[in-house]
Formats: structure tokens, C-alpha cells, sequence
């Protein structure tokens, strides 16, 4: 049976309200869902709340429907994908890059939109993985939306700007 | 109509002249205010004059026009025969507040022709709209109180899309109307009547119709401490006939009648020493700092307090606002076109930002503490978080903070600065290659090529870069123009669609620009004279062409480059509703050049970036060396907007930054 480290969550949760206290969260709640699982709502970026989900069972953290969902073969769906493995080039600054050594980042594509998982891998510690499992989501609002292949989808699913 | 009248657009256009140079007889040396000042300035051909030639058009300036504009200044008086009228005496209290120009449309007429007779620059022109646009530009490009006038009714409504525009980037216009009398209140007698203070309701910082006479000067001066104190924003005064034509032997008639040093004051709001100190802790302890120049920095004429600031600790800096110019693009510590950039800073200071962007307009990422810098307390807070908000003179804070802050380099933050800029410029030469071909294949112009074209010539041509302001008008071809327009000096660019995104008033714009720096007004002085360039769409074109008439009744020098795709630019929302469609389609190849030359103007219908080139320069010299305003229509393709058949389509904008258009 696995050890649940409460400790984690603690520190999950430190790394959180540390938003939320600053103001980036708005309306910010949580929710203990089961034993090692714990579910964060928020206002943030986009016109919806957030829902950040921890599941210390088996180290995964996930922004459940971050994105409105689209079609697999979309180029969404492929740029996103893209988008998430070039999270880790070694070009970037240290910064704004996440370590493929400590966090897998993943991409589930279902009816109710676009999740994004990140799986602790060993020697990451939650810290860690709050830091940059928030930032990416910046990184998605602020960079993959804006890429102009994108335009189409964030039109039809964000409004069009100057409208 | 027939299938075969309606043509592909691209087909169609390859088939055209390259381009059709007007035969106008321009009357040279015509009108007193001709921009000659500028021919000193120019590199360009002269050779380009002698194609201007006598044709069967006779579109002439009437020798009034000069005569009028150099007439003699009658200002009222209390000594006068049967004194001084109400318009007159609000006349006065503009020109001691030294109120820098009026554009308007006839109406309102004792008021309009009372600062006139002041010797305030006014300007006539031929919708009350555009003229509202014109005086919101001027202000854009100088940083001065301008006004703009219509009649009580039509000409009043006809202002309000412009006043909002001028209300969304804060711009200090005093919006002027009326003309019937309060005795007829409600009556609906005669014509006109409108009640117009609840319909600027959202869209001014203050406004009264004045209901007692002889409380005029009370009220200019109402007037003129809401417009040069705080966040500036539209004022809106109407004079109804009683106020504007009363008449007064002796001051003490008057309510309040005492100089601007009586009734406002120049005190200005400062920062503490604890609060100096805080920030230059904060300062401190980033690693990627970056300030936000929003248009309280221009307004204030803080730019080079700004410049010791960032200068001094390598401090990064991005423009915002409706104007731009105020950090120079060319700059090292320029984060313009530093859009990856952007989710590095951890520490943002927003200097006289006045529209505050929410989190989800502004990219900067979430460990980004923020600290703003505002005139007003009532806005701190507002959309953006603060981990620091202070009451603040912009330009007080900045001095104060470049005495504070000790000197120190940040060599890891400007190399990513640096990295994220040429990022943005390989992006672009990506586009230039894409847009070339695109030319090259469909026989029309790719807005990516007149975007290169137009920087070529402002940036590295035979013009210094710093001369010409520019204006970004239209949608789709905005977001092109955006990432080639380059500012080098304050007050050199307007980002003609500003959070309120009308679309439209781009050849207003052009006007009041245009006379600011034919003036040579605040920071356009070294540029006195020099033509103005404005980018705008065929949609935009439809609301405000014929003010090319009023750019050559007053010899203003200009260059409208008009983005004809034949369509509203967001067509393609239409795609899933074919019986929709039409709703957003334009005659194809619809001839505004044409339009400029039946008002008197020049214009030349280009398909080809060469050709689109050549006419540039000819337009640019005619307009610097006789006052000559040129439309150069670029037939392009809506198709161009399609991401699939032509990517990128639309390049969607990163904020702060060049790109930036909504806050």
C-alpha cells in the first residue's frame, strides 16, 4: 500500500493559497475529494473558473477541462501537445522551463475539454510542481493561445477581440 | 448580375495597372500653411512633383481659406460696443489655459467662432465625428487639451463614437456643443433639440449644460480642473443660446471671474519616502524586473525620467496606451517586442497605466509581484492585484525613484530581453517571406508587404526614423501593422483603435496628427512640418474618406494607405452562415483612390509591393515639399485573413507590447 505523505499536501496547499493570497486567485476554494485527493477551484486567467486537482495517491496534479475541448485531429489538439513537450527545451531559461526529469506533462483531449496533467516523476517535490504546474497554464493562456493557428479556436471559443 | 461579373478578387486585381498616379493641379505654394518646413527634412525625389499635371478636375483651396486662417483676432472684450458675449468669455478662459486647437464642423457657431477669433488653431472639416477624432489625435501626439465642437443635435451625436474612443484612452478633449435656448426646453421648437449630458453618461470625466448664463466662466474653469488635473478623460460642456450669446459690460456681472491660478491647482499628488523605499526594496529583490509606460507617462512628459529609471538598474520597460513613443523600440531595455519575455518578469511596475488590463489581457505570469503607480487612489487595485499600490504623480515617482535606486546591471535579464526580441524579429522575416510569395501568387498586396514596405521607408530609408508619426488604424491589418510599426521618440505613433476599437476614425486621426506636427506642437517640434502616415482599412475608409478634402483645404501633409480587401475584416465569421455572408462583403476592387482625387487630393491604386514602393515615395515627397496628401489604395484579398490557405492569417497579438491594442 502506498504512503500518503500529508506532508504534501501541506505544501500543496501552501503553494496555492500563496496565490490566492496575493490576488492571482480569485474566489479560490478547496475541496477534499477522498483520502490523498484534494480538488482547488479558482478565477484566474479565462471567463471560467479553474479546477486544480491533486491525487498524492500517485503523485499526479491536473487542471481538469483547462481548454473547451476540439477535435482530436484538430491543430489544437496537435499544438497544444507541441506545446507542452517544448516546456522542457533546454533553450529555455531555467526560469521558465520544467525539468522532463521531475514532471511529465500530458495532454487528455475529452468531451469536456482539454486537461493537462502533470505527473511528478521521483526526486520532484510538490513545490516544485505547484510552481510550474501554474505557471504553465500562464504559458498556455498567454503563449499557446496566442499563436496565430490557434485564432480560429480562440474565436470561436473565447469571442473575438475588438468584438 | 451574373456569375461572371462576380470575379475572384485575386484575378481580377493581377490584371489591373500597377498603379494609376492622379493628374492633379495642385497649386503650388497655394495655402499659407503648406508643410515646406519639411522639405528640409526629406531624402526623397523630387523628380515625383512633375507628375502632377493639369487635368479636367478643378478641386481648389478658395483664397479665403489662407486669408481666414491669417485673418485679424477679434476677441471679445467688456469694453466693446455692447460687451463681451458668453461664447466670448469661455473664448477667453481657453485661451488662457492655452487650449491648443479646436476642430470642428459649423454649429455651436458663437462658440466655435469665438475661439477662432482668439487665435486658437481651429479647423473645419467634414463630419463632426472625424473632427472629434481629430482633436482626440492631436492630444494623442502632444499630450495637450484639445477640444471639438458640433451643433446641439446631429452634430452632437455624431461626435459620440469618438468621444467614447477618447474616453477609453483617457485622452483630455473638451467636448463642446448646443445652440438652441433653454426658454424652448422640451418644446421641440424649431429643430434640434437633444438633451445631451445623460447621453455622455459612462463616456466623459465631467460634464454640465450650463443653465445660468452668466456662471460661463464658472464653469470653463469646472471645465479646465477636471481636463489638467488626475486621470484626464472627455469633458462636455453645452451652451445653450441664452449662455452663449448673453452679454456683459463688467465683470462683476460674472460668477467666479478670476484667473486659472484662483480656481485649480498645480499641486500633484507624491509618493512618501517609506513608499520610495519599498519599492526600491522590491526593485531589489527581482531579478526580472519591468516597468509599464502607460499614457500617464507621456501625458506627464515623463519620458526621460523613465529612461535615467531603467537606465540606471537595467530595468526593462514596455509601452501601452494610445500613443506610443514614449521608450524608444530601439532601445536595449526595450521589451516591445520582447514577447517571450514577458512570463519571465517578476516584478511589474505600472507607471500611469490609466486603463488597467485585467490578468487574462496582459501575459505576464503569475509570480509576477506587481506594484502601480496611479494619480488617483480610487483605481489602485482595480483589475490587477497589487502587492504595492501608491498615489503618485507619474513623473514625480519617476525622479524620485532614479535618485533612489542605486545603479546595478542585469546582464541575464537583457540577454533574454534580447533573445525574446530577435525571436520576434525571425517571427517577422518568417511573415515578410510568406507575405512576398503570397504577393508574388495571387497579384495583390499581402498586409505583411505593406507592413515591411511602410517600415523600409519610415525606419531605414532616407528619412530619420524618428520623423514620421504614424497612425495604426483598420482590424485585420492592424494586428499585420503592429509588428512593423517601430517608435523612436514620444509622440510618434497612434494606436488609432484603442480599447474601444472604432472602427473608422483613422483619417480624423490623420488630421489631427497631421496639425500637430505642422505646428510642431510638444514633442513634434523637431519634426515641424513633416508629412504624417495613417493605415487604414476600406471599412475604415467608408466612415471618414472625405476628410481628404479637409487634409488639402488646409495643406496638411499626409499619406493614407487604405488595406482594401474587399470586406469587413472579420468576414470569416460568416463561413457557417452562408446566407450571411454578404453582411461583411464590399464591392470587390472598390476605387478609393479615386475618391481622394474627386476631393482634391492625390491617389493611386497599387496592387504590387514595388509598385506600392514607388508610389510611397512619390506621396511622401509631394506631401513634404507642397502640402500634397496622397491615398495610396493597396488592393488586397480578404482571403488573406485565412489561416488555412494562407498562414499565419491574422497574427494574433501578445500584451504589453508592440502588439498591444486593448489596454
Amino acid at each position: 500500500m502506498m504512503v500518503i505523505k500529508e506532508d504534501n499536501a501541506q505544501v500543496l496547499r501552501n503553494g496555492l493559497k500563496a496565490y490566492a493570497d496575493r490576488g492571482v486567485f480569485r474566489s479560490y476554494s478547496e475541496t477534499v475529494k477522498g483520502k490523498g485527493q484534494y480538488e482547488f477551484r479558482f478565477r484566474w486567467l479565462g471567463p471560467v473558473p479553474l479546477c486544480f486537482s491533486c491525487n498524492l495517491q500517485n503523485d499526479t496534479l491536473m487542471f481538469k477541462a483547462l481548454l473547451p475541448a476540439d477535435d482530436k485531429k484538430s491543430v489544437t489538439d496537435k499544438g497544444l501537445r507541441a506545446f507542452l513537450k517544448k516546456r522542457h527545451a533546454t533553450k529555455l531559461p531555467d526560469h521558465r522551463r520544467i525539468d522532463a526529469d521531475k514532471l511529465k506533462l500530458s495532454c487528455i483531449n475529452r468531451a469536456e475539454g482539454f486537461s493537462i496533467m502533470l505527473k511528478l516523476l521521483p526526486g520532484c517535490d510538490y513545490d516544485y510542481a505547484v510552481g510550474k504546474a501554474v505557471n504553465l497554464v500562464s504559458d498556455i493562456f498567454n503563449g499557446f493561445l496566442k499563436q496565430p493557428e490557434n485564432g480560429s479556436y480562440v474565436s470561436e471559443h473565447f469571442g473575438i477581440a475588438g468584438e | 448580375m451574373t456569375d461572371k461579373n462576380i470575379a475572384s478578387p485575386i484575378k481580377m486585381a493581377s490584371a489591373k495597372q500597377d498603379t494609376v498616379v492622379s493628374r492633379r493641379n495642385f497649386l503650388v505654394g497655394g495655402a499659407a500653411s503648406t508643410g515646406l518646413a519639411a522639405a528640409s527634412l526629406v531624402g526623397a525625389s523630387s523628380a515625383a512633383a512633375s507628375e502632377c499635371k493639369d487635368d479636367d478636375l478643378n478641386v481648389v483651396v478658395p483664397k479665403e481659406v489662407p486669408e481666414s486662417r491669417n485673418g485679424k483676432l477679434t476677441p471679445g472684450d467688456f469694453n466693446a460696443k455692447g460687451g463681451i458675449t458668453g461664447a466670448e468669455v469661455f473664448a477667453h478662459a481657453c485661451k488662457q489655459e492655452n487650449l491648443a486647437a479646436l476642430f470642428c464642423c459649423p454649429g455651436n457657431y458663437s462658440i466655435i467662432n469665438a475661439i477662432a477669433a482668439e487665435g486658437i488653431s481651429v479647423y473645419g472639416g467634414r463630419t463632426e465625428g472625424a473632427m472629434a477624432a481629430a482633436a482626440d489625435a492631436f492630444s494623442r501626439v502632444t499630450g495637450e487639451v484639445t477640444a471639438c465642437s458640433g451643433t446641439e443635435g446631429p452634430g452632437f451625436t455624431q461626435m459620440l463614437m469618438e468621444v467614447s474612443s477618447a474616453h477609453a484612452c483617457r485622452t483630455p478633449l473638451l467636448v463642446l456643443a448646443s445652440n438652441m435656448l433653454l426658454s424652448m426646453e422640451d418644446s421641440y421648437n424649431s429643430i434640434q433639440f437633444q438633451l445631451q449630458q445623460p447621453m455622455t453618461e459612462g463616456i466623459k470625466k465631467w460634464g454640465k449644460r450650463i443653465l445660468v448664463p452668466n456662471r460661463v466662466h464658472e464653469y470653463a474653469a469646472y471645465a479646465f480642473r477636471n481636463l489638467k488635473s488626475g486621470v484626464p478623460a472627455p469633458v462636455h460642456l453645452d451652451f445653450p443660446g441664452e449662455v452663449a450669446n448673453a452679454k456683459y459690460t463688467d465683470p462683476s456681472e460674472l460668477t467666479n471671474y478670476y484667473g486659472k491660478e484662483k480656481y485649480r491647482s498645480e499641486s500633484i499628488p507624491h509618493p512618501s519616502d517609506k513608499e520610495i523605499d519599498a519599492v526600491v526594496s522590491m526593485i531589489k529583490r527581482a531579478d526580472r524586473p519591468m516597468i509599464v509606460a502607460g499614457q500617464g507617462v507621456f501625458y506627464k512628459k515623463a519620458w526621460e525620467a523613465l529612461k535615467t529609471v531603467a537606465e540606471k538598474n537595467d530595468i526593462a520597460v514596455v509601452e501601452t496606451g494610445p500613443s506610443r513613443g514614449h521608450f524608444p523600440d530601439s532601445h536595449p531595455l526595450s521589451a516591445g517586442t520582447a514577447n517571450d519575455a514577458l512570463g519571465s518578469v517578476d516584478l511589474v511596475i505600472f507607471v500611469g497605466q490609466y486603463l488597467m488590463p485585467t490578468m487574462s489581457d496582459f501575459s505576464f505570469g503569475p509570480d509576477a509581484r506587481a506594484i502601480r503607480i496611479h494619480p488617483e487612489a480610487e483605481d489602485l487595485g482595480r483589475n490587477w492585484p497589487l502587492d504595492l499600490g501608491i498615489v503618485s504623480d507619474e513623473k514625480v515617482f519617476l525622479e524620485l525613484l532614479a535618485d533612489a535606486l542605486p545603479k546595478r546591471t542585469r546582464s541575464t535579464w537583457t540577454a533574454e530581453l534580447a533573445a525574446a526580441r530577435e525571436a520576434f524579429e525571425k517571427t517577422n522575416e518568417q511573415y515578410v517571406k510568406l507575405a512576398a510569395k503570397y504577393s508574388r501568387d495571387t497579384g495583390v498586396i499581402h498586409p505583411g508587404m505593406i507592413g515591411k514596405e511602410l517600415a523600409d521607408f519610415m525606419y531605414h530609408g532616407d528619412i530619420p526614423r524618428e520623423q514620421t508619426v504614424f497612425t495604426v488604424g483598420s482590424y485585420t491589418g492592424s494586428m499585420w501593422m503592429r509588428r512593423f510599426m517601430r517608435t523612436h521618440r514620444p509622440g510618434q505613433l497612434i494606436n488609432g483603435p484603442y480599447q474601444y476599437y472604432a472602427i473608422g476614425p483613422d483619417f480624423g486621426y490623420t488630421i489631427g496628427a497631421g496639425a500637430a506636427v505642422q505646428q510642431g506642437v510638444g514633442p513634434q517640434a523637431a519634426y515641424k512640418g513633416a508629412p504624417v502616415i495613417t493605415f487604414t482599412g476600406d471599412a475604415g475608409a467608408g466612415y471618414s474618406i472625405m476628410e481628404m478634402e479637409t487634409l488639402m483645404k488646409y495643406r496638411i501633409p499626409a499619406i493614407v494607405v487604405v488595406y482594401n480587401n474587399n470586406s469587413w475584416g472579420i468576414w470569416g465569421l460568416a463561413d457557417k452562415t452562408p446566407r450571411a455572408k454578404h453582411l461583411y462583403l464590399f464591392q470587390e476592387n472598390v476605387r478609393y483612390d479615386v475618391v481622394a482625387q474627386g476631393l482634391g487630393a492625390r491617389g493611386e491604386y497599387v496592387t504590387t509591393p514595388e509598385a506600392f514602393r514607388k508610389a510611397l515615395k512619390t506621396a511622401y515627397a509631394l506631401a513634404a515639399k507642397e502640402g500634397v496628401s496622397t491615398l495610396i489604395n493597396c488592393q488586397s484579398a480578404k482571403e488573406f485573413s485565412n489561416a488555412g490557405d494562407f498562414p499565419p492569417g491574422v497574427p494574433l497579438p501578445v500584451q504589453p507590447g508592440v502588439g498591444a491594442y486593448t489596454h
